[in-house]
């Protein structure tokens, strides 16, 4: 008895979890038995059924490819851009003032909702979709590195005022470094917003990808397809928070990553 | 809009000499840059336009203007306002209530906060453009289904933000309240209310944008009016102009939210230092 006591004190966190999950679980086969019709509702293991039959069919691999394929191009270029901007915003006076108004109007606005205009600018082909993703994601990536730089220490900069360093040389050795941990938490935030992107932009015209899969099994109301396909790209999210989520504990012990947003 | 960071050597030496409209550019600096900016925009915007110059591509903001009139003349544009304002309301309220109440509740069982934990994870961290969908098949076409997915986009944040919130009061409040030896429900109050709540109006802040996005996520997805319905169905008959009221008037909507939030912010917590966005 002791025994188990004592594992249930060491894991509390980690047995607690599983509980809670096994929980939704059963309640969610529950739920299923109960309304047992298949274009309505289904069960976990028929998910799985969908989800392994997905892979070994291998009709899942030229969707995984197209959406893969935008989220990395759109994130990557996102990053590039919200960091250089979000280092500007935070290091010149000017670009603060002038482009204020503009971020504040862009963190207000829906960026999903320009999707169209811009499928309709660029057309149906890859491009506008890694726009559209990187509009959803850059924002945070620009408002993170911002507050970021504004957050390094004053010492710091003292520091560097004291040995005359050079503008770029602060920014590359003082406050990007000292950024750091910001950034990696507006990474972090852009990844579930670049997945909105990737299923909106895919929404508006294209022919392929995890997200047009879905649309397919809204249209044919095939529920079991439709759930595993919310589900890939669910874990897809939960995954790339959690990893990201790692590195930043890694690099802020300090911070309580769970409250940054 | 944002707070001088720290850093900043100012110059205030030359202001005996300078005229008053040289201390009047120094003192509205931020506000005349931003004004400058935005004219600046608006400018490059008509010239694009009439560069382009075709109205099935791209479209100015005289004609965005002209089209909100028509529009509101038509009256069609209050159909989608009330339904998207009906949806968003509903939805949003639903969740800041449900949110805050689950939240402090998990604030308080650790048991329950550890069992629900790795779902709510799960839950935050997924896309809702994936939970659309599924509503729509369950409820129908009609409000219901975008009261359901707004509630789940914005519960979330407004749950963990809760609970994280609770448990940053910090420990020397809370031990000063017990050594006056104050009631529980003094303490609660008193000690844990206002100690939480800049955390409690972050996670507020962030179920209002998430409300706003999806309110155009939800509606793509099928729906029988709304704005987004109305931005979609513009765009299958390349009307850009209505479809740029649309969009607008959501931004507008992200806007004065975000603004009317800020101003319960720093009323609530005036000693917090914030980014101004």
């Amino acid at each position: 008895m002791g025994a188990i006591q004592n594992l249930y004190h060491n894991r509390h966190q980690l047995i607690n979890g599983t509980l809670g999950l096994l929980v939704v679980m059963a309640f969610w086969y529950w739920a299923d038995r109960m309304v047992a019709n298949e274009s309505f509702f289904v069960g976990p293991w028929k998910v799985l059924q969908t989800t392994v039959s997905l892979f070994t069919t291998g009709t899942i691999y030229p969707h995984l490819k197209t959406s893969g394929w935008e989220f990395l191009m759109g994130y990557g270029i996102a990053a590039m851009i919200g960091i250089s901007l979000g280092m500007a915003f935070g290091m010149s006076k000017l670009v603060r003032e002038f482009l204020d108004p503009w971020l504040g109007g862009l963190y207000a606005t829906p960026t999903v909702a320009l999707a169209p205009l811009i499928i309709i600018w660029f057309g149906i082909e890859l491009t506008p979709k890694i726009i559209i993703v990187l509009l959803t994601a850059v924002i945070d990536i620009i408002i993170n590195t911002y507050t970021g730089v504004i957050n390094v220490g004053q010492e710091f900069r003292t520091l560097g005022m004291a040995f005359c360093v050079p503008k770029h040389q602060m920014g590359v050795k003082i406050l990007l470094p000292g950024s750091l941990p910001y950034i990696v938490t507006g990474l972090r935030l852009a990844t579930s917003r670049a997945i909105v992107g990737v299923v909106v932009a895919e929404y508006f015209g294209s022919s392929e990808g995890l997200g047009w899969l879905l649309f397919k099994a809204l249209d044919t109301y095939n529920m079991p397809l439709m759930i595993s396909c919310a589900s890939l790209l669910a874990g897809t999210g939960i995954v790339l928070n959690q990893a990201i989520l790692a590195v930043e504990k890694r690099m802020a012990p300090w911070r309580d990553t769970k409250l940054q947003e | 809009m944002g707070k001088t960071p720290p850093g900043r050597l100012t110059d205030r030496q030359d202001s005996a000499f300078s005229g008053w409209i040289k201390a009047a550019y120094r003192e509205n600096r931020m506000l005349l840059h931003g004004i400058f900016s935005v004219a600046l925009g608006l400018l490059l915007w008509e010239i694009i336009d009439r560069w382009f110059n075709d109205k099935y591509f791209f479209t100015g903001p005289d004609e965005v203007i002209r089209e909100f009139i028509h529009l509101v003349r038509e009256g069609e544009i209050w159909i989608h306002l009330r339904y998207s304002a009906l949806e968003g309301l509903y939805g949003f309220t639903l969740a800041a209530t449900a949110g805050v109440l689950f939240g402090t509740m998990l604030a308080f069982s650790r048991t329950l906060d550890e069992m629900s934990s790795p779902i709510l994870i799960g839950l935050y961290a997924t896309p809702r453009p994936v939970v659309a969908p599924l509503f729509i098949v369950w409820l129908g076409l009609g409000v219901a289904s975008k009261v359901a997915v707004i509630f789940i986009a914005s519960f979330f944040p407004v749950a963990i933000n809760t609970t994280a919130g609770i448990k940053n009061v910090e420990s020397e409040f809370r031990m000063l309240g017990r050594a006056f030896q104050v009631s529980p429900w003094a303490m609660f109050t008193k000690i844990i209310i206002p100690g939480s709540l800049p955390f409690l109006i972050a996670g507020l802040r962030l179920g209002y944008s998430r409300a706003i996005v999806t309110i155009m996520v939800a509606e793509m997805f099928g729906s029988e009016a709304g704005l987004g319905y109305m931005i979609v169905h513009a765009t299958q008959v390349f009307d850009i102009p209505k479809m740029m009221v649309g969009i607008s008037m959501l931004t507008l909507w992200g806007i004065l939210g975000n603004e009317a939030l800020k101003l319960v912010e720093r009323r609530a917590t005036p000693y917090k230092q914030t980014l101004g966005i």
